[in-house]
């Protein structure tokens, strides 16, 4: 049942505005980088030399989120094979700065990879590093959205944090999930797991309390006739669809986002905190243990991608002023 | 490459734009401007407005910038078309020309033949009717109209009975001088272009003021200083209103009035006499005056002092001046602004206030240009006066059963305040005025074979001797034109032809042969019964009710489908045209001035304007003008070769420019190099009145000498405004049994009551008769022209059909309120005949008991190359739907009479009531009702991505330069 | 670098003036007429003939209704494109440098053979200036014309981009406005040009004049009877009338 409806909306999602490939790429590679990231801290805390079928899992999963991750965001360019040049304005441009920041992230990130699986020691300096690159990366990723005027609820200060916890939270949540399934445990993981979840979940709420409150921007400003007077759209340039209303006009209803909300806090904050506290009085066979965590981390990751679609859809960007919108 | 690198453009500012400049003229639209093509290896780059050219200066609206787009329409019709399913499914069988011709031929020579009225030839949208007409003519049928019927006569006629010149594209606002300016009911019109740098112009004066009368508020009226939101059909009370303010107040140009119109001329005033309200008139059949201290003398002795007033004795018969009359009739206490107000929505209040203004204007803002002329007396001036009052109206006011007199008593309103060709008021173009009544009367009353009919079918009636009707008073055109239906119809009834054909009334035809309309959508009322009627069958027979259908079109309209044989057209920069003074020109008020259009491209396809085509036909049937003596054809060359070549009166053709040796205007020999030299110029020519022919041209002997010696008026005599009309008192008199023609008797009372001498208002008929029947449809509907989009043809472009591919019902938020509606809301809307589902959205300026929509927008399923799925056909609609062809039957006999105005014929199109109620949720499928099926064309080609220009891409690889202008728009003249 | 300029020593743009326009949609088609084969060209249009057709525009007219209490509710036209802004974020954010800001004229381009049609400048602009063409896969915007305004291949009358020569109404004037002598900076000071969303900081550099207010300029609100209105006679009024007339 559950299964089926998260298909259907998962088809009605990919059917929808904004790009399907942003969301997917900032839920990947997020993942992917808040692997890398919690792998430093625990690090830094404790031993991460596990068997070579966990460690192989743990990089392939990274690698394989980061990578596809950004895949899909270059694909998605009108010219992906122009793609190089996004390097040349790091000095202005933080999607310039993203996108060096996440290639410099392999550099360490591959040698990491490579010296951990040799179990050569000096693994660590490289992990701290590719950690540091990819909190840049995702820092990027935020402070993108965070620094665009034009969409109010993007631009505030919890936009770059909820970037950073989201890929922290998931990425542990998969390492948590992993160790579920290769039957180990890591010290500290269990509080800092725990912790990220709901970190990600207090930052989440307090961001949509946040966002009511409402822009300078108004259909009054945006046509300049009259602080007070009361203007309504008559005519829109075009009777069909455009790039603006296709683009960045989209409408969701308040109860549908209200719902979609929910299963955000369920599937991506609540559920795994349920499964990971409560996990010894809910188990008792080991397989049925292995998939509900998997069956958890996937809940978990498409909890992340309805809250990345949200936070698209709900950002109303003050360009709708034009197209019938009286406030964002 | 280093990625790091910030690779800098180098923009090339200086792009080949052209290899050749073009110059033509437009014909997005029937403004007709001048366009400049840029060809770039021999295909279009850009067409913008020619600088020089006197109608558009230079600017271009919308449609005409999408020229190109409707040159790369994929709904271009390529070859001749021969039905071979059922008519109406779109089957055809492509055929050569040679074989098209010769089937046309056929069909048309057994007619000619034998009676030639069995051709009804109706041409829309036509700029070639001194052609068509004269085709018409040659061939011998009367039945013959272009579009004028349905589209605005009421303004043309109205003008043309009363000041010898009218509103419509005959005249023009003096943008220059005017400081008052009165728009009535009108959203484009054809002076498109010229309209909106004038109120560009005007707006943009400090002392200024633009009161638009119009029940919605959008495109002109939205930047009107004052909006009067009236509610349809009722503007002529309005007009009353404001003529009884200022008559009861003494604002009147007494001057004017006694110089240059008939106010003063005396009627004999006894009832039931044949003669009553007609003018007393001397031996000399003039008409005469009261003075003071001559008596009574002819009225074109200079007199100072003849009474307005007063009961005097001509002939032992009693006689008053007309202006007594009119003013008894105006003052009469029914028009006070208090018993008007609630009668038109508009508060008592901003109509003595509206007076006040014209007033004020009019007496205390008067204007003078220093210029020496003289009038027809030979009297010396030393300035034109003018009252800097002007108005123009359009199909808010013409599309009503009560347009004719409404657009009549705005022209007394001008005459009164003395505002008619004077500076700052309203300005006749050339080659108006025109002596009241103009020109010929309609030929045709006697239809023989192989005969012309001895002159064009269209003319100006101005008694009911001149009518086309036979022994028993019954119409002898197939649109009853002409006829007591509606007597004065001057530019046919196009919108009856079908229905006439189809009931056989008053007889039956044979061809029906169509150019340029598209009157199985758009262009006919009742669209639904009407394209029945076009499929329709006798039973005894299993012949199509009307039998044959000719149709030549451009495109793959909704009516090529109809068509038994589809002559496809050129685009309009494929053809030779001719914009002529003999039919529609592109004059100012400051100049004549004609023009072309030439072949720009060559057609890749096997099409042939229809000009020629015409030509080539009238040779084929040997028509006397087509032939030569040896029966060859007299304009082998076609179109060109007519234009040049041909001759309407010794001297003066198609062309008034560059005639006999190249430097004669108006009348000379025929000049081989005339088409060059249009060329040359831009292909239009302009002859620029001297300063001192520009104003009082009714009266300015310069300027009638001229117009006399062009032959645009028939004497030098001055033009006299004509406030009391005596030919409608002659109407109304057989209407009343007296003279010799009288109206069949269940036609007497409506010709007696709607024909006055002086204008007067009443109830449009749809209203009247649907009050009577006890039938509450309480809404009015009326559509508006997109500034964008002309008529059908505007949705096959690529461009202009991105702005506007469905329409909604726009209603006022007191509507929405009564019926609990709100935008987006499907709704029904029903008139006495029909009903249609549409989505409807809530506005505010628009008058609260009215609804409306945009013209046209609404396609039939498959027409125009548009998939069946597009918007235009599954949310576009037509209000036409609703709109009625004939009057609902008011109980008298024979009395189906066509849904029009009963003077002129023009089609109401804006009579039209409804009401208005929700959807059942059960009902609300997405798409509107009615939703005719799909019709089929089999040419129809799919296009997922338009690149045009891609072509020229190559055009910027290059470096920079720099130079830079300013531009400043109207908004300079502020102050 | 997709820095801005640092200093601007022309700032080119356009005025609008909403008293005037009446929404006729000429600027926008004729834009895209000139542009298809322009600097950004071709401007594609998608499923032309179909369902859902949409395109390239560079230029859009909108129309308002305005309700005041005073003056009640009034109809505004009003045309939209680039505002060539001073502190242009589309250029900031530009990962590629493809979007940037002419430093001889305040010209914002976006140069199409580098952009990698990311959309970011879509989302920084406001005004909903940029447009993405689908098909190219790359950014296009208003260019001011800039292969007409200094085309030296055409007449200096006609450089001038293409929405200002076309408007039939008047209602589009081009200069300098960074110039405090040109005409058009007058123009703008005298009419109280205004910036659209001055708080999002973009500095724009076209400005829209309002509707102009016109002062009652008329002494009376009715006409001065000449005779006595209540019991109101012909004859009386004839008199009166009489006299005048001659
Ligand atoms: N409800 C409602 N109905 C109305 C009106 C209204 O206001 N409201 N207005 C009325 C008025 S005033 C008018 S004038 C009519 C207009 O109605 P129509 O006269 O039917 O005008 P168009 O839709 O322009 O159609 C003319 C036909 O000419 C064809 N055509 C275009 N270019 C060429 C060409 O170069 N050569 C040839 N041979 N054909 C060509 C087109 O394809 C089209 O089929 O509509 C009337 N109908
Ligand atoms: N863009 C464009 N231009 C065109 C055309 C086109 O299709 N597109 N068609 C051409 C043709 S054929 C014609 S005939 C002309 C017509 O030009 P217009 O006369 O401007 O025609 P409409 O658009 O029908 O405008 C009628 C106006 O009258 C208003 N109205 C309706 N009923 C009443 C009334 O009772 N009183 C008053 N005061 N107003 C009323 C309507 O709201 C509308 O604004 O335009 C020509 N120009
Ligand atoms: S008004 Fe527009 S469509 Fe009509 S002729 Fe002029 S430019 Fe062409
Ligand atoms: S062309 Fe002029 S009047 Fe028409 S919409 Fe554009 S700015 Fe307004
Ligand atoms: S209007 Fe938009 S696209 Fe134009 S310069 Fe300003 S921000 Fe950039
Ligand atoms: S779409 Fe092109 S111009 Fe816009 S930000 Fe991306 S690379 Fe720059
Ligand atoms: S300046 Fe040129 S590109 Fe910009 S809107 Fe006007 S016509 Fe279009
Ligand atoms: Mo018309």
């Amino acid at each position: 049942m559950i299964m089926i409806f998260l298909l259907i909306l998962g088809k009605k999602l990919l059917k929808m505005h904004p790009s399907k490939s942003i969301i997917f790429f900032t839920v990947m590679s997020g993942t992917g980088y808040g692997i890398i990231i919690c792998l430093s801290f625990l690090a830094l805390i404790a031993e991460i030399n596990f068997n070579y079928g966990f460690k192989l899992s743990l990089i392939l999963i990274s690698f394989l989120f980061i990578t596809l991750g950004l895949l899909s965001s270059t694909l998605h360019l009108g010219h992906p094979e122009r793609a190089w040049r996004s390097f040349s304005q790091w000095r202005s441009s933080w999607l310039s700065r993203e996108g060096l920041a996440a290639v410099l992230t392999y550099i360490p990130l591959m040698l990491f990879y490579l010296l951990w699986f040799l179990e050569m020691d000096i693994f660590k300096y490289f992990l701290y590093s590719a950690s540091i690159l990819s909190v840049i990366t995702i820092y990027c990723t935020g402070q993108m959205y965070a620094s665009l005027k034009t969409v109010p609820a993007w631009n505030n200060v919890y936009v770059t944090p909820i970037y950073l916890i989201n890929g922290l939270s998931i990425g542990s949540l998969s390492i948590y999930c992993l160790t579920r399934f290769y039957e180990s445990e890591i010290q500290h993981l269990y509080q800092f797991t725990l912790l990220s979840l709901a970190l990600c979940l207090m930052l989440k709420i307090i961001y949509w309390f946040h966002i009511r409150t409402k822009s300078t921007s108004s259909i009054n400003t945006a046509i300049g006739l009259g602080k007070d007077n009361k203007v309504s759209s008559f005519e829109g340039p075009h009777t069909g669809r455009n790039f603006l209303t296709t683009e960045m006009i989209n409408k969701i209803k308040k109860e549908k986002a209200n719902f979609l909300r929910l299963c955000f806090i369920i599937l991506s904050c609540i559920l795994p905190i349920y499964m990971i506290v409560q996990e010894a009085t809910l188990i008792i066979d080991a397989f049925i243990l292995k998939l509900s965590f998997f069956i958890t981390l996937v809940f978990a990751l498409i909890g992340m991608l309805i809250e990345r679609y949200l936070f698209f859809i709900q950002a109303k960007h003050v360009v709708s002023l034009y197209y019938g919108e009286n406030k964002v | 490459m280093n990625p790091f690198k910030n690779q800098k453009e180098i923009v090339k500012t200086s792009p080949r734009v052209s290899d050749e400049i073009k110059q033509t003229t437009c014909y997005m639209c029937a403004c007709r401007c001048g366009i400049d093509v840029h060809m770039l290896d021999n295909q279009i780059r850009y067409i913008e407005g020619n600088k020089n050219h006197p109608t558009n200066k230079g600017v271009l609206c919308a449609k005409g910038s999408a020229g190109i787009m409707q040159q790369n329409s994929p709904a271009k019709l390529s070859k001749p078309l021969l039905r071979i399913g059922e008519r109406g499914k779109g089957e055809f069988k492509e055929i050569e020309w040679d074989e098209a011709m010769q089937i046309a031929t056929t069909w048309l020579s057994d007619i000619r033949n034998t009676d030639p009225k069995k051709l009804a030839f109706f041409t829309g949208r036509d700029q070639s009717q001194s052609l068509t007409g004269w085709w018409a003519n040659q061939f011998g049928t009367c039945n013959f109209a272009a579009h004028g019927g349905f589209c605005s006569v009421n303004m043309a006629a109205a003008g043309l009975y009363t000041i010898g010149g009218s509103f419509w594209e005959f005249g023009e606002v003096d943008w220059d001088h005017t400081k008052y300016f009165i728009l009535f009911g009108c959203a484009e019109d054809h002076d498109s272009n010229p309209i909106k740098m004038g109120l560009g112009k005007l707006k943009s004066k400090v002392d200024s003021k633009f009161v638009s009368v119009n029940p919605v508020k959008t495109g002109y009226s939205a930047i009107a200083d004052e909006w009067i939101g009236i509610r349809p059909g009722t503007d002529g009370l309005f007009v009353h209103s404001l003529i009884y303010e200022l008559l009861k107040s003494n604002k009147v140009d007494w001057k004017y009035l006694s110089k240059y119109t008939n106010a003063n001329w005396l009627v004999y005033n006894n009832p039931g006499n044949k003669k009553h309200g007609l003018f007393a008139r001397d031996e000399n059949n003039l008409p005469v005056v009261y003075c003071k201290n001559t008596k009574i003398v002819s009225s074109d002795i200079e007199n100072t002092n003849s009474a307005f007033f007063g009961k005097y004795k001509y002939n032992n018969v009693e006689v008053i001046p007309s202006f007594e009359f009119l003013s008894k009739e105006y003052l009469h206490p029914k028009y006070k602004p208090d018993n008007i107000s609630k009668l038109i929505d508009i508060d008592a209040k901003v109509i003595k206030k509206i007076a006040a203004e014209i007033a004020e204007t009019a007496f205390e803002k008067e204007i003078e240009i220093k210029v020496d002329w003289e009038d027809h007396n030979g009297k010396k001036h030393s300035s034109f006066k003018g009252r800097p009052v002007s108005m123009h109206a359009m199909r808010g006011i013409s599309a009503h059963s009560n347009g004719f007199n409404t657009c009549k008593l705005i022209h007394i309103l001008q005459t009164l305040i003395g505002s008619i060709d004077v500076p700052g008021g309203f300005r006749y173009k050339a080659p108006y005025p025109k002596h009241v009544v103009p020109g010929p009367k309609p030929a045709g009353k006697i239809v023989k074979p192989n005969t012309p009919i001895g002159g064009m079918p269209l003319g100006f009636p101005t008694s009911p001797e001149d009518l086309l009707t036979d022994e028993d008073e019954k119409p002898l055109r197939i649109d009853k034109a002409y006829s007591w239906e509606n007597p004065l119809s001057a530019h046919g009834l196009m919108h009856m032809v079908i229905n006439n054909a189809w009931k056989g009334d008053p007889y039956k035809i044979d061809v029906l042969f169509m150019y340029m309309a598209n009157m199985a959508w758009n262009s006919s009322m009742n669209t639904e019964e009407t394209i029945k009627k076009l499929t329709d069958k006798d039973e005894e027979t299993g012949e199509y009710k009307i039998p044959k259908i000719i149709y030549s079109d451009a495109y793959y309209s909704e009516t090529v489908p109809y068509a038994d044989l589809v002559l496809p057209d050129t685009t309009y920069l494929e053809r030779w045209d001719c914009i002529s003074l003999l039919d529609r020109p592109i004059s100012s008020a400051d100049s004549a001035a004609d023009a072309i259009r030439q072949p720009i491209i060559e057609p890749t396809r096997d099409v042939k304007p229809f000009q020629d085509v015409l030509i080539d036909l009238g040779a084929r049937l040997g028509l006397p003008s087509f032939v030569n003596e040896d029966m060859s054809p007299k304009y082998p060359n076609g179109y060109s070769d007519y234009i040049v070549n041909h001759e309407r009166q010794p001297g003066i053709g198609p062309l008034a420019g560059w005639r006999g040796n190249g430097n004669q205007f108006g009348k000379g020999e025929v000049n081989k190099n005339q088409l060059e030299e249009y060329i040359q110029n831009g292909c239009f020519h302009n002859h620029e009145f001297n300063d001192n022919q520009k104003y009082y041209k009714f009266t300015n002997k310069h300027y009638l000498n001229f117009a006399h010696e062009m032959g645009w008026i028939n004497k030098k005599e001055p033009i006299v405004i004509q406030m009391y009309s005596e030919e409608m008192q002659k109407f109304k008199l057989a209407g009343e049994g007296y003279g010799d023609k009288i109206p069949p008797d269940h036609l007497k009372d409506r010709i007696a009551k709607y024909f006055n001498p002086v204008p007067t208002w009443y109830q449009p008929f749809e209203e009247k008769i649907n009050k009577e029947k006890g039938k509450s449809f309480d809404l009015y509907a009326v559509t508006q022209r997109p500034p964008h989009m002309y008529h059908s043809w505007g949705s096959q472009n690529a461009w202009l059909r991105q702005i506007t591919n469905l329409n909604y019902l726009y209603i006022s938020e007191y509507i929405a309120q009564e019926n609990n509606l709100k935008n987006l809301d499907w709704v029904w809307l029903e008139s006495f005949s029909s009903k249609i589902k549409v989505q409807c959205r809530v506005m505010k300026g628009v008058n609260k008991n009215t609804v409306w929509t945009w013209n046209a927008i609404g396609k039939r399923k498959g027409a125009w190359n548009l998939s069946p799925g597009a918007p235009e056909s599954n949310k576009g609609f037509l209000l036409n739907h609703l709109i009625s062809d004939v009057l609902p039957n008011e109980g008298n006999r024979n009395s189906q009479l066509s849904n029009s105005d009963p003077i002129t014929g023009q089609a109401a199109w804006y009579d039209l009531k409804v009401k208005i109620y929700k959807c059942k949720d059960e009902e609300i499928d997405g798409k509107i009702y009615p939703n005719f099926d799909t019709i089929k064309n089999k040419s129809r080609k799919n296009m997922y991505i338009s690149d045009y220009g891609k072509q020229f891409t190559k055009e910027f690889k290059d470096n920079n330069l720099t130079l830079n202008q300013e531009y400043i728009g109207n908004s300079k003249n502020i102050k | 670098m997709t820095s801005l300029p640092a200093k601007q020593n022309k700032k080119l743009g356009l005025v609008i003036d909403l008293d005037i326009c009446v929404g006729c949609h000429a600027c926008a088609v004729n834009c895209k007429e000139w542009n298809t084969s322009g600097h950004s060209s071709p401007l594609h249009d998608i499923d032309p003939y179909g369902d859902d057709p949409t395109g390239v525009w560079f230029n859009r007219i909108h129309t308002f209704e305005v309700e005041s209490e005073i003056n009640g509710s009034k109809t505004v036209h009003f045309p939209k494109s680039c505002l060539h802004c001073s502190d242009a974020p589309c250029v900031t954010v530009c990962p590629t440098g493809a979007s940037y800001k002419r430093e001889e004229d305040g010209i914002v381009l976006v140069n199409p053979e580098t952009c990698i049609g990311c959309k970011l400048c879509s989302w920084s602009c406001p005004y909903g200036a940029r447009e993405y063409d689908e098909e190219a896969g790359i950014m296009k915007k208003c260019t001011l014309c800039v292969d007409k305004i200094y085309n030296e291949n055409i007449p200096e009358s006609d450089r001038v981009p293409a929405c200002v020569s076309t408007c039939p109404a008047g209602a589009r004037s081009f200069g300098d406005l960074g110039d405090e002598n040109s005409d058009i900076f007058k123009l703008v000071e005298e009419r109280n040009g205004y910036d659209l969303m001055p708080e999002q900081d973009c500095l724009p550099t076209n400005k829209y004049l309002p509707p102009r207010e016109k002062n009652n300029q008329f002494k009376n609100d009715a006409l001065n009877s000449i005779t006595n209105d209540n019991d109101f006679s012909f004859d009386t009024w004839k008199e009166i009338v009489e006299d005048a007339s001659k």
